[in-house]
């Protein structure tokens, strides 16, 4: 007789098959894409690795994520090491992550792109936000570490170039674990406690992608963003941008560049300023010899230097005057006198030929006598009687 | 805390300056008002000069402690 089979409660199954799983296999890697990927606010994050063909579920608990510097997204192809097991509550098989790699691109480089997408959707790189840098800063806010050359070098380009600046250092941790926490704490130190900065200088010297993390994390670009007091960053040596430039007023490829754009060269500014005042002295020197020409000129006018000029004109004027009065007098006598002749010839003056002969003429036009002008008009033909025949002539 | 107006004055000085001696090249003005203008720009000059004479370079050291903020003479730590 067989013995009659033994029946396994589900409970049962799946506690078997959870046992026999994390028995049966090690600590494993595995490749895939990440699919219905769910971020919960506990913490732990929720996906399903696939390839083209099959899918399995999977966890990335709270406490293994900052193992990950990236973010888990739909479509990303991923190396994940962790173990496989079962949620026994759904017989459902699951692989607990413990460590991921893109499969594309490094880590660091995926998570800077990923913040960087994100910063830059929310507008923080946009360049209406950046302010302006002050011409004449007073003090300069220093945030770096406290020692090697970068701060060092930002101490001597801004004293050598800005005598009597005020250099405020506030010394942070630049790499490693709370190095971004303590970088944005110090931005936010100048913001709250010391607002009367008028710069920041916020970077360090060169180092590997590892080494400038903390410039690619987010509290360092949210505290840069929000920086009342403008920010230059300067982070590394030329190649390196890190967040912390984007989000930045300016950015600078090293922090001694950073000491030169954040204040001017007092020399060159005295030299301005005693060139202005140069101008307006020549200018105004310029315009006094201008003023003095002219006088010159106007106190050597003949008029000025030899006034006798100006009665040589009247005297002059009056000879000329008195010159014309006598002729003037003897045409009025002449007149006078032709009209005594005239009333005694008056009879003699009737018979036109004799008045023809003395040269007058008579005119006619159209059979008419012409007496006035306003009898003929312009065209008008008219004849003229001479004592010896006519001149046919037109009115003009 | 309001922000000390101090580097906006010398910026406003040092155009004020600059605007003045571009008036006085324009050369439209009077003799009177060129004189008045030459003068106030040798008062800004000297005054500009000598609000930069002030060559004291101070480093101080800047951190929080207990929500105040703390200075001291910074010495590099190395």
């Amino acid at each position: 007789m067989a013995a009659s089979p033994r029946v396994f409660t589900i409970s049962e199954l799946n506690a078997q098959v959870h046992e026999l799983l994390e028995a049966s296999f090690p600590e494993l890697w595995v490749e895939g894409e990440i699919s219905n990927c769910k971020a919960y606010p506990s913490g732990h994050t929720y996906l399903s690795l696939k390839d083209d063909k099959a899918q399995v579920r999977a966890v990335l608990f709270k406490g293994s994520a900052f193992g990950v510097k990236f973010k888990f997204q739909d479509g990303l192809k991923i190396l994940a090491r962790g173990r496989v097991t079962s949620y026994e509550a759904r017989g459902e098989l699951q692989f607990i992550i413990s460590a991921a790699e893109p499969r594309e691109k490094g880590a660091l480089q995926l998570a800077l792109e990923q913040l960087k997408a994100k910063l830059q959707a929310e507008g923080l790189f946009d360049e209406d936000r950046k302010k302006p840098l002050p011409l004449f800063p007073k003090s300069v806010g220093v945030v770096t570490s406290g020692q090697g050359a970068a701060v060092r070098d930002v101490i001597h380009v801004l004293s050598r170039r800005w005598p009597g600046i005020n250099i405020r250092v506030w010394p942070v941790k630049v790499q490693g674990p709370g190095a971004a926490d303590e970088i944005a704490g110090a931005i936010q130190g100048f913001n709250e406690l010391a607002p009367d900065t008028d710069v920041l200088l916020v970077g360090r010297g060169g180092g590997s992608i590892e080494d400038l993390w903390a410039f690619n994390e987010e509290p360092v670009a949210r505290a840069i963003a929000a920086s009342e007091i403008p920010v230059i960053s300067c982070v590394g040596h030329e190649t390196d941008t890190t967040i912390a430039d984007f989000v930045a007023d300016l950015r600078a490829p090293t922090p001694s560049a950073a000491a030169e754009m954040a204040v001017q060269e007092k020399a060159a500014v005295l030299d301005r300023i005693a060139e202005l005042n140069d101008a307006a002295t020549q200018i105004l020197r310029d315009a006094l010899e201008n003023l003095g020409r002219r006088l010159a000129y106007a106190a050597a006018h003949p008029l000025l230097s030899d006034p006798r000029r100006l009665w040589e004109q009247r005297v002059q004027r009056v000879d000329d005057l008195s010159m014309r009065l006598p002729e003037a007098l003897r045409r009025l006598l002449e007149t006078r006198g032709l009209r005594r002749g005239a009333a005694a010839g008056r009879l003699d003056a009737i018979s036109p030929l004799n008045v023809l002969a003395r040269g007058y003429a008579i005119a006619t036009s159209k059979g008419k006598v012409l007496t006035n002008a306003r009898q003929v008009k312009k065209g008008d033909p008219v004849t003229v009687r001479l004592s010896q025949g006519e001149l046919n002539c037109e009115v003009s | 805390m309001a922000k000390e107006p101090k580097t906006e004055t010398f910026e406003k000085s040092l155009e004020s300056l600059e605007e003045l001696v571009r008036e006085l090249e324009a050369g439209d003005k009077g003799l009177d008002e060129s004189l008045a203008l030459f003068e106030k720009g040798v008062g800004l000059s000297k005054e500009l000069s000598k609000r930069l004479e002030d060559a004291k370079t101070k480093v101080e050291s800047l951190s929080k402690e207990g929500g105040k903020l703390v200075k001291k003479p910074f010495a590099p730590e190395d």
